[in-house]
């Protein structure tokens, strides 16, 4: 016991000279400048509109890496990630208009009820493997978009109208920016942890080699389970946080496009990264942005996926950044 | 006598595994050989790599004077190697006649189908009495009847026959083998692969004794007895 | 010396072929023990079955006095029990290290572990592999007889009292093969009871005091190498019917 707490305490006291080294190479110089970057945004436009994409792209950040943390580093690939982002959204949306809850306090409520979630799913798609986990999990969102739609049961689940004229977070969009900002940090911080400490190396145990991984002693179903609820509670957040941006929140937030947002972010950043979700989910919605007026957007994200599986299976992060790495090489003289 | 087949210094891999260490071997034109050796020597292996199946990582193989190691499956076949691989791998869910009519695949000459035919159906009568009737559905050892047959109907220059006795009773055992023998007089070379040493040292003229993918020593079935090298080789010890 | 591994009628039938018929034999602490017989005749299965990633059909296993027979095989590994797999599994994507890490974060290996730190843990048990400088490399470029080396190291993770090594030989050359030998000998000599099976039986058979011999799904015998390899039904299951004169 006292060994641990040595451990961490030293770990405490290194922090930040660790800090500084990591800043000192380049992929931690590059994500500090980024980060600088994203911290003085509002300085430089208070456009809604131009922080509103923003926005839109970090909370989308954090979905993505909740889907590349299960697929990427667990090995279990979902096709129904909306299950979790929807649910949140509607118990965060619901615990704000009607039971009047902070808005810290509805998105708590809301990303722990995707946990809850997540070990329900969890343990149902337990036994199935790849295809049939990725078809299992796209049924279940499918029927719960069918079911929040229902006439019948729309005392109960508010029917294809949904929810709106949800209270906002803050009706000072500057603030939502770094409200949001600072969960995207967070959560990536967690996650990226998460993979890095031994659960993260039994977690990738049962990715490589599920079998080997019970021959090594290793509970894998209670660790499918946990990292099912670790993606959940993420993709939760994201959904809660969508839903206080929009205001609103109705059956269409189960439609399996919203479960391929995160596969196609996370695909174009880079699977099994973590940080490639942010670069895949900020390129994705500013592309969206821009060929908004020109065409559909399922028809956009069907050309990027194929673009990508073609020519970029590792996605773009890896890539771009050995590219950078020799420009920088290059340019410092080495 | 011509050599039909000539291996030379094949090596073989699965991935880092080694299968086949510098195996020489060679065939002559209507003779019957046979390769023993335990289970994992590389028998199987040996086979696919002349038919085709997999590619040898290093060495040459020569059939009928032409290279062959370098060619796909398909081409080999065309060449007139037939590949009666272990378990048998029929088309279960076809009739009989269906998998004959496959293994003719390559064969134009209507008339000599028709003699391949009569050739099966006369050693292996219960084939022609159960023509129509779904390969799966046949016992052990008329699937392994079966095999054989569709493998002659491709009028084989070179017939490969891995483990033609697994998991049979004794008794079809014995007739697979005289089988082997009356395909033999027909004039067709056959290399045969076998787990039962002593059935294919009573069939087989030439006998390679494998083991750890290499010959570890080849000869008449009188001279391998002298030697308790067999014994050794099987159990270890 | 008690018993530490007891297997009694153990069967077991996959629709309609029976893979294990009736098996019943035991071991004792410290042993060190080998199971041969062709191809086919069930040997994976019997490891499959004490090793829990198979359920028997009937029939009990017993560990130290446990009943294992129906156990999880991660449970099962934590009683002490560990396997290796006749084609060599691991992780693929993480280093050799981490490869060992995994089984020290077992129940049972971080109880190893626990004074050392699981880092020094898992070091030392490459060390004792003899793959202590790859430790920062992936599986992937490792040559067949490292992988091998892995496979036991990843069982050692466990801190296995018996160990299960499925053909530990296969596709090895004679050097690979030595050194797999040497690895084992050792940790037989460090106290582990060692069963193992192979079809390369050059090595297995100068290596075992005692062999058990089955042939499709049966127990045939038991003994010493030398008498195991000149009983009469153990050559016919081997080289066929009538191979008295081959012995």
């Amino acid at each position: 016991m006292t060994k641990q707490i040595e451990r961490i305490s030293n770990e405490i006291k290194e922090f930040p000279k660790y800090l500084k080294d990591w800043a000192k190479t380049f992929k931690g110089g590059l994500t500090v400048l980024c980060l600088i970057g994203l911290f003085l945004m509002p300085l430089v436009t208070t456009s809604p509109y131009f922080l509103g994409i923003f926005i839109l792209a970090m909370i989308y950040s954090i979905y993505a890496a909740s889907w590349d943390f299960l697929a990427g580093f667990v090995g279990k690939v979902s096709f129904g990630q909306a299950i979790f982002f929807g649910l949140s959204g509607y118990i965060t949306a619901a615990s704000l208009k009607f039971i009047h809850y902070p808005w810290w306090g509805a998105l708590i409520f809301g990303s722990l009820f995707a946990a809850l979630v997540g070990l329900i799913i969890g343990l149902i798609t337990l036994r199935l493997k790849g295809p049939y986990l990725a078809l299992g999990t796209m049924v279940i969102a499918i029927i719960l978009q069918k079911l929040f739609a229902l006439y019948e049961l729309k005392p109960l689940l508010w029917g294809d109208e949904g929810i709106s004229g949800i209270p906002p977070l803050s009706t000072n969009a500057i603030e939502v920016y770094y409200v949001i900002l600072i969960f995207m940090i967070i959560s990536f911080i967690v996650m990226i942890k998460l993979t890095k400490i031994n659960i993260g190396i039994i977690f990738r145990s049962i990715r490589d080699d599920e079998t080997g991984s019970d021959a090594s002693g290793i509970n894998t179903v209670k660790y499918k389970i946990i990292a099912f609820m670790i993606s959940s509670i993420f993709a939760g957040i994201a959904g809660g946080l969508f839903v206080m941006i929009n205001r609103a929140v109705n059956p269409l937030i189960f439609q399996s496009l919203y479960s391929f947002y995160p596969i196609v972010m996370a695909a174009l950043g880079g699977i099994a990264t973590i940080s490639g979700a942010a670069l895949g989910a900020f390129i994705f919605v500013f592309l969206g942005e821009i060929v908004r007026d020109l065409a559909d957007p399922l028809f956009i994200f069907s050309i990027v996926l194929i673009l990508i599986v073609r020519f970029a299976s590792e996605g773009i992060l890896k890539s771009a950044l050995e590219r950078l790495k020799e420009f920088w090489d290059v340019l410092i003289g080495r | 006598m011509n050599n039909l087949l000539e291996i030379r210094k094949i090596y073989h891999y699965y991935g880092k595994a080694r299968a086949l260490e510098e195996i020489n071997l060679t065939i002559e034109d209507g003779a019957l050989d046979a390769v023993i050796g335990p289970n994992g020597a590389g028998k199987s292996t040996l086979l696919r790599v002349i038919s085709g199946l997999e590619e040898p990582d290093r060495g040459k193989i020569e059939f009928l004077g032409e290279r062959i190691d370098d060619l796909k499956a398909h081409k080999i076949a065309k060449k007139g190697i037939a590949h009666c691989p272990e378990r048998r791998r029929l088309f279960y869910d076809m009739t009989v006649m269906e998998n004959l009519e496959m293994g003719a695949y390559t064969l134009k000459d209507r008339k000599k189908f028709q003699e391949l035919l009569g050739f099966v159906f006369e050693v292996f009568p219960r084939l022609k009495e159960r023509k129509k009737q779904r390969a799966g559905t046949l016992s052990g050892g008329e699937q392994q009847m079966l095999a054989i047959g569709r493998a002659i109907m491709a009028n084989p220059k070179l017939l490969l026959l891995d483990e033609p006795s697994l998991g049979l009773a004794p008794k079809i055992k014995n007739k697979i083998f005289d089988t082997v023998n009356k395909i033999k007089k027909e004039g067709t070379t056959t290399l045969l692969v076998e787990q039962d040493a002593v059935l294919a040292m009573e069939v087989g003229e030439t006998i390679h004794l494998l083991e750890e993918g290499k010959i570890e020593m080849r000869g008449t079935k009188e001279q391998l007895e002298k030697e308790p090298r067999i014994k050794k080789v099987y159990l270890g010890i | 010396m008690g018993v530490i591994l007891e297997v009694k009628n153990l069967t077991k039938k996959f629709s309609g072929l029976t893979a294990v018929n009736d098996f019943s034999f035991e071991i004792k602490r410290g042993e060190f023990v080998g199971l041969i017989g062709p191809n086919g005749a069930g040997k994976t299965t019997i490891f499959n079955l004490i090793s829990g990633f198979e359920k028997p059909s009937s029939g009990k296993i017993t560990f130290n006095g446990k009943d294992i027979t129906n156990m999880k095989p991660f449970k099962i590994v934590n009683l002490g029990i560990a396997r290796t797999f006749q084609i060599v599994r691991a992780f693929k994507f993480m280093t050799l290290l981490d490869n060992i890490k995994v089984s020290c974060l077992s129940t049972r290996g971080k109880e190893l572990a626990k004074q050392y730190g699981i880092d020094e843990s898992a070091s030392s048990i490459l060390a004792a592999v003899g793959l202590v400088d790859k430790a920062r490399i992936p599986p992937v470029i490792l040559p067949h007889g490292d992988l091998r080396k892995l496979q036991i190291g990843k069982a050692l993770g466990t801190n296995p009292q018996l160990l299960l090594l499925d053909e530990p030989f296969s596709g090895l050359s004679h050097e690979e093969q030595q050194g797999i030998t040497e690895l084992i000998k050792k940790l037989h000599d460090d106290g582990v009871t060692v069963f193992m099976t192979g079809h390369v039986l050059r090595e297995l058979m100068h290596l075992v005091p005692r062999v058990i011999a089955m042939n499709q799904g049966k127990y045939i015998t038991e003994g010493p190498p030398q008498e195991v390899a000149n009983n009469k039904i153990v050559l016919e299951a081997y080289l066929g019917k009538g191979s008295e004169q081959l012995a």
